[in-house]
């Protein structure tokens, strides 16, 4: 499915999706943060849509696990911090201080991301889409896109240097 | 090279989500030669080490139909120059494209053309005794006889 065909067969069904996505979480801009997250997901499975009987199932299947594990999220919001002064007191971000290859750690902040984030950089930054381009994939525009991506990238920055300080410390 | 401040300007462009793709690659490209750079940009090194490292495994799955679809482009243009140019070529070698060679000379009389081609058809068909002549070995001749 190349992007003619996946506006046709998936972007249609984003307001069904954002409906759905706001019954759930009962907040419209995690809702809107779900709803494109779970199109960028898309857009990486679609060969996988090509074969796919009922596409609609499938994309409100994908919203509804996109949903629930932003619930998680929040209530454990330790593990993938979401402000950088969380970083000195989550567990789970001590073994990066032993890591010796600064590539490594970035490598390792960006794998914590949420999924929005992430997905917002691997998109941007390695498969080197422009934000116009991601934008209409999503069926967003071009801000939200902007957005998101600064977030990301300013995260991954301010918890590496968190990292590297603290590690050239001790 | 591209000077510091330059550089320190597309790095605020690209925190602030910002930089075109073209820019990000200058960055990548910055950080992966640049021998010198001040303490508080050198920070940024592994980070675009990283995004060079993974979209040198991922990147020919994004520009794979761009290129793709510029060579179908390239394919029809040369595919159409090579065409005409051989068109071009027969129709300046032969000019007339019907003719004739009798004896080594190349002839468009059409008259002349026709006697020719009857006089070889001629020469070349066989009589009845020529054939049973060629099929019949000569003592089976003799036997029938």
């Amino acid at each position: 499915m190349e992007l003619q065909e996946f506006k046709i067969q998936v972007l249609p069904l984003r307001g069904k999706m954002n409906g759905f996505a706001k019954k759930l979480l009962s907040d419209s801009a995690d809702a809107e943060d779900a709803v494109q997250e779970v199109m960028m997901k898309l857009w990486d499975k679609r060969q996988q849509l090509d074969d796919c009987r009922n596409i609609e199932a499938f994309v409100m299947t994908m919203t509804r696990h996109t949903c629930i594990d932003m619930i998680r999220l929040r209530k454990n919001n330790t593990v993938y911090p979401e402000d950088v002064q969380l970083v000195d007191t989550g567990h789970s971000l001590e073994y990066l201080y032993e890591l010796k290859d600064e590539v490594e750690i970035i490598r390792h902040i960006i794998e914590m991301l949420p999924e929005l984030q992430r997905i917002t950089i691997r998109m941007k930054d390695v498969d080197g889409y422009e934000n116009e381009e991601i934008a209409q994939i999503t069926g967003s525009n071009a801000e939200t896109v902007r957005s998101n991506l600064s977030r990301a990238r300013k995260k991954v920055r301010d918890i590496y240097l968190t990292i590297i300080r603290k590690r050239n410390n001790i | 090279m591209k000077s510091i401040e330059y550089i320190k300007h597309l790095l605020d462009k690209y925190f602030e989500g910002n930089t075109s793709h073209s820019e990000e690659l200058e960055l990548r490209h910055f950080f992966a030669e640049a021998k010198d750079m001040p303490a508080e940009m050198s920070v940024y090194k592994p980070l675009f080490g990283y995004i060079d490292k993974e979209s040198s495994m991922i990147k020919p799955m994004r520009h794979h139909h761009k290129l793709y679809i510029r060579y179908i482009w390239t394919a029809a243009a040369a595919s159409i120059l090579l065409l005409f140019g051989i068109a071009g070529y027969s129709v300046y070698i032969h000019g007339n494209s019907n003719y004739v060679i009798i004896n080594g000379e190349k002839s468009t009389n059409v008259q002349l053309a026709k006697e020719e081609a009857q006089k070889a058809l001629t020469d070349v068909g066989f009589s009845q005794k020529d054939i049973s002549k060629e099929l019949i070995p000569q003592d089976m001749k003799e036997d029938m006889q």
